[in-house]
């Protein structure tokens, strides 16, 4: 699948201020401690309170319009990207377009995706901009999935983490970017929030097993050939996946035979944001520096679905910022 | 890694951080004091890596001991 003429001019992320550390989890001994953070790479993770992902999202893309010098009247498309709505009815992109004072006729969407949430939003939001000719957009994508886990949810608690983010995207008409997705439905029940019973609100629950099994045996091949069909691991400057966990992204890069210092991660501050994991590991992890001078990335997202979607892309004259906590 | 019972035992010394002679094919995995739903990734991922074959949840579930693991791996790959 190939997509011309659109292109990431800027990224921005924003966390929670609260911060809560894994070498201080009260039901592990030190020993346990220390090997789920040397294992899962996750040391710290951010917790919203009192905050939503709408907020995150808000503030990352108040400080890219700003850095950018984009105007609110000039963004023609916005696609926010939760599974942490504000509301169930209505969807949360009407009230984004209103905080960030959007033009009236602002094609604006929500779209609910997971862990490969930011590749399916930057596959939708170019190819509305492409078919429709918009030259301007935002894609924000952020979670909140902390809401949904309990203190007695030993399990999955040191893994997630709270984020937001924003990316800003232009016409370009030099851009071309491949991507490459694939589905398994039978598998929903993997990652999944039951449905509340008797009002009370259920756990997030997640079968770890089949989430590494996924990865070893359908994202690592997919991947292996969206690069092959691109000209191989030599043309990439860097590999952004999901930051699922350190174990299950060394092996998936160990298979792909592409080098650690292509990979950059951004487990060990902040855990498993779930949709917001790439622009947040761009945004913390990446080197301003070389931004000037054309990149090729390949963003690979994958878990819930469950399904993995990843693009191959060049990235030339991008403005980044650095993480804000509110 | 060419899988042999040597090899197999010896990666799974390695994983658990017990001793040589408290790894054997009759020993029960599970009843190790490392074992722990984080262990089981552990040692999925370094099979996969190691010998090419990725476990099933259920195949696991199925393994009591080290001899019913490398049973699994061999008739796997």
């Amino acid at each position: 699948m190939q997509l011309k003429g659109i292109s990431i001019k800027g990224i921005s992320a924003t966390v929670p201020v609260k911060k809560e550390d894994n070498l201080g989890l009260p039901w592990m001994d030190e020993a346990q401690r220390q090997k789920f953070v040397e294992t899962t790479g996750i040391r710290h993770r951010h917790i919203a309170k009192n905050i939503t992902a709408t907020d995150l999202c808000v503030d990352a893309a108040q400080r890219l319009l700003e850095k950018l010098d984009w105007e609110g009247d000039e963004i023609e498309i916005l696609i926010f990207v939760t599974q942490t709505p504000d509301f169930q009815v209505p969807g949360t992109a009407s009230q984004i377009h209103h905080r960030l004072a959007l033009r009236k006729d602002c094609v604006t969407l929500d779209l609910n995706q997971g862990c490969a949430g930011y590749v399916y939003g930057l596959s939708m939001i170019g190819s509305m901009m492409q078919s429709l000719g918009l030259k301007k957009g935002l894609l924000l994508v952020g979670d909140t999935i902390s809401q949904f886990i309990s203190h007695e949810n030993t399990t999955i608690k040191p893994i997630f983490s709270d984020a937001g983010t924003a990316t800003a995207l232009m016409h370009d008409d030099e851009s071309i970017w491949n991507f490459a997705c694939e589905v398994d439905g039978s598998r929903f029940k993997t990652i999944h929030l039951p449905k509340a019973e008797n009002g009370r609100q259920q756990d997030l629950q997640m079968n770890g097993h089949d989430v590494f099994s996924f990865g070893l045996k359908e994202v690592a091949p997919g991947l292996k050939k969206l690069i092959s069909e691109n000209g191989g691991n030599e043309t990439i400057d860097y590999l952004v996946m999901h930051q699922a966990n350190k174990l299950l992204n060394d092996a998936i890069a160990k298979k792909l035979g592409i080098p650690k210092e292509k990979v950059p991660s951004s487990l060990y501050k902040f855990g498993n944001t779930s949709s917001a994991t790439i622009p947040l590991t761009i945004a913390a992890r990446m080197d301003t520096a070389l931004f000037n001078e054309s990149k090729t990335w390949v963003l690979a997202g994958f878990g819930v679905g469950l399904t993995w979607a990843a693009v191959y892309m060049s990235v030339k004259d991008l403005t980044c910022l650095q993480v804000h906590e509110i | 890694m060419e899988l042999t019972s040597e090899s197999f035992l010896d990666l799974m010394k390695n994983q658990f951080e017990i001793e040589s002679d408290k790894v054997g094919f009759d020993v029960a995995f599970r009843n190790l004091n490392d074992w722990s739903s984080l262990q089981a990734l552990i040692v999925i991922t370094v099979i996969d890596d190691e010998f090419g074959v990725t476990i099933e949840e259920s195949e696991l579930r199925n393994a009591i001991t080290f001899g019913d693991l490398f049973h699994l791996v061999r008739t796997k790959k």
